[in-house]
């Protein structure tokens, strides 16, 4: 079994642990284990855009100190994390003006022999690069026949694509491919990779709706069953607020959007308890029976 | 819209720190408004990004401080990600909100929301809503 540091993030230790436990229930079945580093503290959801913003730094860079004692990775999987982690890492370890700064602020934390090449990996670069998608789809036990699912490609995971390094944003195939492996089809749709309406939904409740509204509408009339995303808020936005469209949006039809490691688990034949669907707003049970996945 | 110009207005302190905090050169977009074309709130816009930087580079700035704009950016990286001249739009929209907010506007009151959308709203949005729309003031 190979264990790698893991930051879950207050989402995913709280209101996604859908996608916390089937992560690490996935992982299991594919030989790796999933360590939640100690003392982990929030990343700070947004990652510091303004030059002046130094202190908004320490608290990411706190756990990447945290997974450099033992490893030279730190596996995440909200793209929130994902995108505060790696982009501060890389900010650090390549501006020595911001790195003097938030070191200054941290003082003795900083570890003597600080591994400046912890690499901040998303779960699903380790599924992709180390076991494959071949590999995967060797090892799955209930294949996605006939089930279409529109891949959703978030903002922050592949944006800034100059600090992200992911996938080119424009044109992401990461989980077409994955869809294809797990034995599904992958419905592609115009929308894939517009903003959510994001953190408007504390604000301007009504525009971010509207932006959600537009990603299930697209995904639906491109032919798609069900949607696929890694995020808890793009999840929030586009599961948890599909009642306010049926009451708001003439003519709107629910849709199940699936977590990542939710439909990964499925094929590998995990138990179904590991996946939490009873925590999907819009169920996905009564389409997995009719698929025969359930 | 009557803009009144000077040389004073165009490199006005304000300017000055838009273009610090945000660290983009501000004077090299060329408005070809491919930063509009793919921001997904630009609809809902009353300065489209590519008007928000023409106003930043006429030193329009208290302008923009007072705009519904700054407020309805979701920092989603599409206007950066696209523009030709490499500016990051959206850093450039970060500096707007924060000079608001450290002029002490507040867009929003968190607490107010009812409680049951609190309970569901992951901790992302609630403390990205705390950074980007909460004055410290
Ligand atoms: S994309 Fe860049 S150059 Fe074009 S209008 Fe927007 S900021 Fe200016
Ligand atoms: S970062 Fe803001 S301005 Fe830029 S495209 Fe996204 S919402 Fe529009």
């Amino acid at each position: 079994m190979i264990s790698y540091p893991y930051f879950p993030g207050c989402a995913l230790s709280t209101k996604a642990k859908a996608l916390d436990i089937s992560a690490r229930e996935t992982m299991k079945a594919l030989g790796y284990e999933l360590k939640e580093i100690e003392d982990w503290t929030c990343c700070g959801a947004v990652f510091p855009l303004a030059e002046d913003e130094h202190i908004r730094l320490v608290s990411p860079m706190r756990s990447i100190f945290k997974a450099g004692k033992d490893s030279d990775k730190l596996i995440t999987l909200c793209s929130a994390c994902f995108n505060v982690l790696r982009r501060t890492q890389r900010l650090v370890k390549e501006n020595k003006v911001r790195r003097d700064r938030v070191f200054n602020y941290m003082e003795e934390e900083v570890p003597e022999n600080f591994n400046d090449n912890v690499k901040v990996v998303h779960l699903i670069e380790i599924i992709r690069d180390e076991i494959g998608f071949d590999k995967l789809s060797e090892r799955i036990k209930k294949p996605l026949t006939d089930l279409k699912v529109a891949p959703f490609y978030d903002c922050l995971t592949y944006r800034p694509p100059k600090e992200m390094e992911f996938e080119d944003p424009e044109n992401p195939k990461i989980y077409t491919n994955l869809i294809t492996a797990l034995g599904g089809i992958s419905i592609d749709f115009p929308f894939r990779s517009e903003c959510c309406g994001a953190h408007l939904s504390v604000s301007d409740r009504s525009a971010s709706l509207d932006c959600s509204y537009r990603i299930l509408n697209s995904a639906r009339l491109a032919g798609a069953e069900a949607l696929l995303t890694s995020c808890p808020l793009c999840h929030y936005n586009l599961d948890a607020r599909q009642q306010e469209m049926i009451d708001s949006k003439v003519g709107f039809k629910p849709i199940p959007v699936f977590y990542l490691t939710q439909i990964i688990g499925l094929s590998l034949g995990l138990d179904v308890e590991s996946l939490g669907f009873e925590k999907n707003k819009v169920s996905p049970v009564n389409l997995l029976k009719e698929k025969g996945l359930l | 819209m009557l803009l009144k110009l000077s040389k004073d207005i165009v490199n006005s302190e304000l300017f000055r720190s838009v273009s610090e905090i945000s660290a983009q050169k501000i004077m090299s977009c060329y408005q070809c408004g491919k930063c509009t074309a793919g921001c997904p709130l630009a609809d809902k816009m009353d300065y489209v990004p590519n008007e928000m930087m023409r106003l930043c580079m006429l030193g329009q700035i208290e302008d923009l401080l007072d705009s519904k704009a700054i407020w309805l950016c979701t920092s989603c990286f599409q206007c950066g990600t696209r523009c030709p001249k490499g500016i990051e739009v959206h850093r450039v929209f970060e500096a707007l909100r924060s000079l608001a907010l450290r002029e002490g506007k507040n867009y929003t009151d968190i607490e107010e929301l009812p409680k049951e959308v609190l309970d569901e709203m992951p901790q992302q949005a609630i403390i990205a809503g705390y950074r980007k729309f909460e004055s410290l003031e």
